[in-house]
């Protein structure tokens, strides 16, 4: 159902595992965003377009899509949905070398003329496609950087981009030399580098309510020039924020996306929290002593699926599986569970408490 | 529908072909880009019959010599072998530990969810295994081998190769970005 | 059900010289690897008819046409990327159409056999003119493609001649025309966007019929 015009939602779609994950919000006054996107693997549907034609959203209601990665793996379908929002900004990281950049997606776009693709930036690749087809600049985000400046009934709608940080942007420019000797001649699928200073973390002030959207940012250990660790220390606009009541939880409830002040500090007591689990190998986030420590900040805790995964195979045909059996027993299925967490407040009352709904594998913690 | 018959007399093609030892009649049958309906003679006995083992060209039609029972009962006793994929995936490298690699597939058989698993670098071709890397994409089949009359399921790991590019393609690739951070200026 | 046999021929027509391919033109491109080409048995290589086999893949090329034909399943990738790979670096040479051609082969009993062909061409409809007809071959075209591409559909459905006795082979040829697509690079993403496709589309051609045959299992 579409939130009235003084009502901020915030929808968090999971997909459990590999398939990424994606924020819808809406800012209130029928203006909303999109935070990255993924897909369901079985159907190839894209998950936040779905939601928006359910909850009937016209084009050009959509103001921002916002990527804050450039890998496919978590932006699955993010072309089709800047397709769909024909008066939507595109917002992406700032590279300190625009044209290296430009340069490692051309390349690894060309792949496409050689084989089925082994692109891993096809999506980004196609979305700075709409941008110079609509002949429209990027919104570059960087620390401290104001994207939207808006009001609704006299009071602010704004969003900020907490990071990356300028020296986060210089390591980016030696990571793409690397990636491009190492990965674009040899038709290589680029991998994603860990560990995450270059996400985009968001702040939005929706009226009388502060939200940060944690995206996949991490402390770095020791390196307070990068992640969430030059945030807190140096972000003139992280000093200005007023304890917000909403964290998207970065990383995936990570160690690394633990940021101790914040928790502390900064976020209202009891503040809604949501994240989504990921599975790596035999690693799942948020691991347990991670879900406890959360619990004790707050006791409105959500995920989008469980991050318990078995390690069971992909269910098919019995007699195919008794073939696969005799090579590879040990081939797990990375699951696709979809998840949303729904959570609404009103932006014109300071008093107001976020009210969450839940669909599909979602659940609340605490 | 074209179609060219090319004249038995095929020395008005070839020329003299009396020093050569193999001897082709082509007659094409249609336009379309589908196998092939030519019948392929030859001066020589042995080549035609081991041709006709190996692959039959006239697919279709049996050849004006040959009975549908002849055709029938022709029987895989050749040195030909068939391989037929029961399951087959696309993955790539993850993570690489001292002997074996951790890989993502996808299911290129029944689409859907992907999976993981591990493979052991003995499972790569000797001469592929230089190709083993972070980020590196190769085929997973579980199929089987039939030959010599014989049946046996096997699996097989290939590497795509690495791509030869051309100069033309980074050029296209760097002309492009110089347009698009011109066009992109920084303040957007 | 499976397929006992499993065939994949890549054809493209146009103007090639038969002359240049030969397997150790492929070792110098890098198109394939010195433990390929081991196994290469050349028939014959001149100006207009160039045939040899290496590990998986048999090469026929003629002035006007460009076959590639693989019987093992496990390189049909490796044959679709051989193929595009040779035109990428062949980047003038025109190509005007192409055509996947998957053949499958069945062995069915004595009985399916001959009701295979009954279901898809009634005998009742032949027994004033012949006495015990049966089907020898049946071949059905489709002559414009339902998807952007200019093409056609083929399907051949005739006795096998790799699987004996009471073979089934079914020939589905999905041809696209080409004449209206200028660079190489656009011609080769027509291959590669509609490799997914065709063996989709195969899979479901063959169940189909073979449904309607009652023949699947």
């Amino acid at each position: 159902m579409h939130p009235n015009l003084g009502i901020a939602e915030i929808n968090l779609i999971g997909t459990g595992g590999r398939y990424g994950e994606s924020l819808l919000v809406h800012l209130g006054n029928n203006e909303w965003i999109v935070v990255d996107s993924c897909i369901n693997p079985r159907t190839n549907k894209i998950l936040p377009l779905e939601l928006i034609i359910e909850k009937s959203i016209k084009p050009e209601q959509i103001k921002y899509v916002i990527c804050t990665h450039w890998h496919d793996d978590h932006i699955k379908g993010i072309s089709k949905i800047f397709e769909y929002a024909t008066d939507a900004d595109f917002v992406f990281a700032r590279a300190n070398d625009p044209k290296k950049f430009f340069q490692m997606l051309g390349c690894d776009y060309k792949k496409i003329n050689y084989y089925t693709s082994n692109s891993s930036t096809l999506e980004f690749h196609e979305c700075i496609g709409l941008l110079e087809e609509r002949n429209r600049q990027p919104i570059y985000a960087f620390v401290d950087r104001v994207i939207h400046n808006t009001s609704y009934l006299d009071l602010p709608v704004e969003i900020y981009s907490l990071s990356p940080s300028d020296y986060s942007s210089l390591k980016f420019d030696e990571q793409l030399s690397y990636l491009m000797n190492e990965f674009l001649q040899s038709n290589k699928k680029i991998p994603y580098v860990n560990p995450n200073h270059r996400s985009v973390a968001l702040l939005l002030k929706l009226g009388q309510h502060d939200v940060i959207l944690g995206s996949d940012l991490q402390m770095i250990k020791d390196d307070n020039r990068l992640g969430w660790g030059h945030i807190i220390s140096s972000s003139r606009t992280f000093r200005g924020i007023d304890t917000p009541n909403y964290f998207k939880i970065p990383h995936h409830g990570s160690e690394n996306g633990f940021i101790p002040d914040l928790w502390d500090n900064t976020l209202s007591k009891n503040a809604t929290s949501s994240m989504t689990p990921w599975k790596v190998g035999k690693y799942e986030l948020p691991p347990q002593r991670m879900v406890d420590l959360y619990k004790s900040y707050t006791n409105d805790l959500y995920i989008t699926s469980t991050p318990k995964q078995s390690n069971k195979p992909k269910k098919r045909p019995s007699k195919i599986r008794k073939d696969i059996n005799q090579f590879k027993a040990n081939i797990s299925e990375l699951r696709f569970n979809y998840g949303v967490v729904e959570s609404r407040i009103d932006i014109t009352n300071k008093n107001s408490e976020w009210t969450t709904q839940i669909y599909g594998t979602a659940f609340k913690i605490r | 529908m074209n179609s060219e018959v090319v004249n038995a007399d095929y020395t008005d093609k070839f020329g003299d072909l009396s020093q050569n030892t193999n001897v082709v009649e082509i007659e094409p049958k249609s336009f379309l880009a589908e196998i092939d309906n030519e019948r392929i003679t030859t001066e020589h006995q042995h080549w035609q019959e081991e041709f006709n083992h190996t692959y039959n060209a006239d697919l279709d039609r049996p050849s004006e010599n040959e009975s549908i029972d002849y055709l029938k009962n022709k029987s895989l006793e050749n040195e030909q072998e068939y391989l037929v994929t029961i399951q087959k995936w696309k993955g790539h490298i993850t993570k690489l530990f001292k002997t074996s690699f951790l890989a993502e597939l996808d299911d290129l058989t029944a689409g859907g969810t992907k999976e993981v698993t591990e493979f052991e670098n003995r499972e790569v071709y000797p001469s592929e295994r230089e190709l083993i890397g972070i980020g590196a994409v190769f085929y997973f089949y579980i199929a089987y081998r039939i030959r010599m009359g014989t049946l046996r399921k096997e699996s097989v790991l290939k590497f795509q190769k690495p791509i030869e590019w051309k100069v033309s393609d980074f050029d296209d690739a760097i002309d492009r970005a110089g347009r698009l951070a011109k066009l992109f200026s920084e303040e957007g | 059900m499976l397929p006992d046999i499993t065939e994949l021929s890549l054809v493209f027509l146009g103007n090639f010289n038969p002359a240049i391919f030969h397997p150790s033109w492929l070792e110098l491109k890098k198109l394939l690897t010195e433990d390929e080409l081991k196994y290469t048995k050349t028939e014959i290589i001149n100006p207009h008819l160039s045939k040899f086999r290496v590990a998986w893949a048999e090469f026929v090329v003629t002035d006007n046409r460009f076959q590639l034909n693989c019987t093992d399943g496990t390189s049909f990738e490796s044959l679709r990327d051989l193929a595009l790979g040779i035109f990428a670096i062949l980047e003038e040479t025109p190509l005007t159409a192409f055509g996947f051609n998957n053949i499958h082969h069945y062995k069915l009993n004595p009985e399916q056999y001959i009701e295979f062909g009954n279901i898809l061409a009634p005998f009742n409809n032949w027994n004033d003119i012949l006495v015990n007809p049966k089907v020898l071959n049946l071949e059905m075209i489709q002559e414009n493609r339902e998807d952007e591409y200019k093409g056609s559909k083929r399907i051949r459905i005739s006795p096998s001649n790799l699987v004996d006795p009471n073979g089934l082979k079914i020939h589905i040829n999905d041809h696209f025309d080409l004449t209206d697509f200028k660079e190489m690079g656009k011609k080769l993403k027509v291959i590669s966007d509609n490799w997914d496709s065709t063996f989709n589309y195969t899979n479901h051609v063959t169940e189909s019929l073979l449904k309607k045959g009652k023949v699947w299992k």
